[in-house]
């Protein structure tokens, strides 16, 4: 991959004295996808909100466009501020309570000194695209939908016309005749707009429906990382095949799945267990992985994986 | 396991419930002439998104429902009574000794300055009030250990937020268990679970049936979990009771054209990456303000003139293998 | 806001705050100019006047007419609660702000700050600052912002905690904008609601506390008519005429219901969560 437009070298983060993220390292190419996986306590919070630079690393490097961006300030902060966006996981909460949608959505060309006479016509254009009626600009947003905030939070997000786009739990909270909306139009407005995208979901067909590569957390690290043609259907971690499994898919006429519902639950990482983080859930650990911490090594199809026994051979 | 497919004597038998709340746009409609059975031993899922009325349906069976309630009409039969008949005391008497409820948030239903057994030993009180307090407790970490907390002879003693919430929400289940009830109810039971614990609460509760004599109600809006457990189905939309039957009827060849699209929701394992998904246009109905006739004809692709005329029965569709839909198409 | 007051119109108890806080108003704003008499000019022919024609509401032992003493009173009053809560609201809001995302040394700073004003009893205080540096109106002003200082800043810091994490406040930081602006347009409109609602209901304290000064000569300055001073006066001659003191009484009653009540109705309009059930 040359010159991703995101590119996170062994990125660490602690709160006190809580590891939450540890060493972890992912490029993301211009125009890709990357679908980012895992549990709660698995650290996707705090990962993207390190990439976004809300959170200083403790250790490691993030650089957006060739640049490091870590220790940004003032000008070159406001900069990449710009050209990386979030939507937010709860949509309602993530929109300033007493303003109007329409303060909502000329907020951020405020605070980019942007003439909002240039730029509105602009705005409203985005508001149709993603599928809001021009009424709703002057409700506040306690009065509209979830469906409705979470599109408000899209477009407010597209305002600035950001080149990454950070989802964070984009359908979480839906109904599933919602849910195929929402993703359809992050789809087709990472096309449109040639977005850049992190997708972080605990829903696995939400990320294979959108995501062109994935990224499976667990306690932090990085288990798993590559196509999400090949991860997601033939997993090399155990981990990420358990993941694969466990929720109850739609499946008429079949009742309980083959394999067995992982054991035990995640750990706590302030305490993490030895060698392979994974060892006490792992139906497949040895002696070897209680011990010695797996290093990541790259399978035949590209993808990496930190196992000693991953499912495929190298 | 073989059971009935239609129950002839039915532990609960809904009949024409319909549910109004005064709000300040007008009486919001959250049920319809709902007319269901609960058979007696089965897992009956209630399928719908938010806003379809299922959970006022489980909070009308035990007269859990909110103080802004302006119409409640129909009946619930249960061992003979209209429970809506019954003063509210008698009704209130039947949760915890013969109906029991779990939520989507353990944290809520436990009372946090208790410890666990404590609790646990106090709900008996109902069902066993001669039992002495050591076998209670005995009781309650047997059915600890069943439900899998580990070391439950110790942790018995914890608080509940000294859980985590895959352990809390078995500690419910324990606690529902505990009660025996003919009737237990679940609402979104895994729904603030992550994947892989929400996969190890229902194995837990598919192992669990097999020892309870009782008739589970599970609302919930994940097909998935719902297709996994239930022996029958029950599709709600904007109040309406739109298909019934078994859940291999109803999973597995929907009639109801609400039932067929929301299914078609569902991203199955074999998604093209960035294909379009399918979706059902529109929204649902504003519970004030119900269209006439069927309340799915507005966003239905089928509608035809006569489904905007009259509020169609729900008629059988295979005979009498309990597969019914509400649909003049059908 | 007028969504607010419509809330506050339609109790009953809020009907009767208003209107007295209305007719307070309309005393201390329009009174002194529409009021017959100036309200510093002796008389003593007419001194001990009940309520008459020429009079409205009699005159004092110097045969100062009460109604024009009891409206410049009521001005002084009411500049002396509104300034002072003004003041009080505005650096108890920057401080309650300054401490909640302040390094917890700073937040520490601060409370024990607020915890030594809040512990030293205003009269004391007041006393003090009058025996260093004269009575006067200002300093009734200065005195009683900095002890109710730490009453908002209280609130406000709580309240700041309990937004600061909040998922709209770390949307703007993503959108880019600077902390001034988060905090003048995001944070402050969001913990407004209570502070309002508890400086209306200081304001009757405030005018109880400036009428107490007053009364014991420590507050306004004389000939300046304050409802304290009127109380004093009157309760010196009070075996002369009951007026004085009947007036100036009953009009601290009549404010002070006026705001609380207004107040109260004021909190529950706004979030009814605010009220804390006996």
């Amino acid at each position: 991959m040359t010159d991703p437009l995101l590119s996170v070298d062994r990125l660490s983060l602690n709160f006190g004295p809580v590891p939450a993220v540890r060493s972890v390292s992912f490029a993301l190419a211009r125009g890709e996808t990357l679908g980012v996986v895992g549990e709660s306590g698995s650290g996707k919070t705090s990962l993207i909100r390190a990439a976004l630079g809300l959170v200083p690393p403790t250790a490691g490097s993030l650089r957006f466009d060739g640049a490091d961006i870590t220790g940004l300030r003032g000008r070159d902060l406001k900069a990449f501020r710009r050209a990386a966006q979030m939507i937010f996981q709860d949509p309602a909460a993530a929109l300033s309570p007493r303003m109007k949608i329409r303060d909502l959505l000329a907020e951020p060309l405020r605070i980019h000194d942007v003439p909002l006479a240039e730029a509105w016509p602009g705005v409203l254009d985005l508001l149709r695209r993603v599928g809001l009626p021009d009424g709703v600009l002057d409700k506040h947003p306690h009065q509209v939908s979830g469906g409705q905030a979470r599109r408000v939070g899209i477009a407010r997000a597209l305002v600035l016309r950001p080149r990454l786009l950070v989802a964070d739990e984009p359908t979480a909270g839906l109904d599933l005749s919602v849910q195929g909306d929402i993703v359809n139009l992050l789809v087709d407005l990472q096309r449109g707009f040639g977005l850049t995208c992190l997708v972080v979901s605990h829903n696995l067909d939400v990320v294979r429906a959108m995501a062109d590569r994935v990224l499976v957390l667990y306690l932090g690290r990085v288990v798993e990382i590559g196509a999400a043609d090949h991860v997601l259907r033939a997993p090399a971690h155990p981990y990420t095949r358990a993941l694969l499994a466990a929720a109850p898919r739609f499946d008429p006429g079949k009742r309980l799945s083959r394999v067995p519902p992982l054991n035990g639950e995640v750990p706590s990482p302030r305490t993490p267990p030895s060698g392979c983080v994974f060892h006490p859930r792992c139906p497949l650990a040895t002696n070897l992985c209680g011990a010695v911490e797996p290093v990541e090594q790259t399978l035949a199809d590209g993808r990496r994986v930190a196992c000693h026994t991953p499912l495929l051979t190298p | 396991m073989t059971r009935p497919t239609q129950d002839a004597d039915p532990l609960i038998a809904i009949r024409d419930l319909s549910v109004s709340f005064a709000t300040s746009a007008g009486p919001a409609e959250v049920l319809r002439n709902v007319t269901l059975d609960l058979g007696r031993g089965r897992i009956v899922g209630l399928v719908g998104e938010s806003g379809s009325g299922k959970s006022t349906l489980a909070s009308a069976i035990t007269r859990l429902l909110p103080a802004n309630l302006s119409r409640l009409d129909g009946g619930i039969l249960y061992e003979g009574r209209d429970l809506l008949a019954e003063p509210e005391a008698a009704v209130a008497a039947l949760r915890g000794s013969r109906f029991a409820m779990i939520f989507q948030d353990p944290m809520g239903a436990l009372n946090p300055v208790f410890r666990v057994g404590t609790q646990l030993v106090d709900l008996q009180r109902a069902k066993a009030p001669k039992a002495s307090r050591r076998d209670r407790m005995a009781r309650a970490v047997a059915m600890l250990t069943r439900v899998g907390i580990p070391d439950a002879a110790r942790r018995i003693r914890d608080y509940p937020h000294q859980f985590s919430g895959g352990m809390r929400q078995r500690i419910m289940i324990a606690a529902a268990l505990l009660c025996e009830p003919d009737l237990l109810i679940a609402d979104e039971p895994t729904t603030a679970l992550d994947p892989t614990i929400e996969g190890q609460i229902v194995a837990l509760i598919d192992e669990l049936r097999h020892g309870f004599q009782g008739t589970i109600l599970l609302i919930s809006h994940s097909l998935g979990l719902v297709s996994h457990l239930c022996d029958d189905v029950a599709v709600l939309y904007a109040g309406a009771l739109v298909e019934r039957g078994p859940a291999a009827a109803v999973l597995g060849a929907p009639r109801h054209p609400y039932t067929r699209a929301l299914l078609a929701c569902e991203i199955g394992a074999d998604v093209v990456r960035r294909a379009t998904l399918a979706t059902i246009p529109g929204d649902a109905p504003d519970p004030t303000r119900l269209p006439p006739g069927c309340v799915f004809a507005p966003r239905c692709s089928q509608a035809i003139d006569s489904c905007r005329d009259a509020v169609p029965e729900l008629r059988p569709v295979d005979g009498d293998g309990g597969h019914a839909a509400a649909c003049l198409l059908v | 806001m007028r969504a607010v007051f419509g809330r506050v119109w339609r109790q009953p108890v809020g009907r009767l705050g208003l209107l007295l806080v209305v007719a307070v108003l309309l005393l201390g704003v329009i009174g002194p100019p529409l009021a017959p008499y100036d309200p510093n000019k002796l008389n003593i022919l007419a001194r001990f006047g009940a309520p008459s024609t020429a009079h409205w509401l009699g005159t004092d032992h110097l045969g100062r007419d009460l109604f024009s003493r009891t409206a410049d009173g009521g001005r002084v009053a009411l500049l002396v609660a509104l300034s002072t809560i003004a003041i009080a609201l505005a650096v108890g809001t920057l401080l309650g702000i300054a401490a909640a995302y302040a390094s917890p040394w700073g937040e520490r700073a601060i409370l024990v700050v607020f915890d030594i004003v809040s512990a030293f009893p205003t009269l004391v205080f007041a006393l003090a600052v009058v025996a260093l540096l004269g009575p006067g109106l200002d300093k009734v002003i200065l005195i009683v912002a900095i002890t109710l200082i730490p009453h908002f800043g209280r609130v406000a810091r709580a309240q700041t905690l309990s937004l600061r994490n909040s998922p709209f406040l770390e949307a703007e930081r993503v959108l880019g904008a600077q902390p001034w602006r988060i905090t003048a347009h995001h944070l402050v409109p969001n913990i407004l609601g209570p502070l309002v609602v508890l400086a209306s209901m200081d304001i009757p304290v405030v005018i109880t506390i400036e009428a107490g000064l007053s009364f014991l000569g420590v507050g306004v300055p004389p000939p300046r008519a304050s409802w304290g001073t009127l109380l004093h006066d009157g309760y010196t001659t009070l075996s002369q005429s009951p007026w004085p003191v009947i007036v100036a009484a009953g009009m601290l009653t009549l404010a002070t219901l006026g705001f609380t009540l207004f107040g109260e109705a004021l909190r529950d309009a706004i979030d009814p969560k605010l009220r804390v059930e006996p």
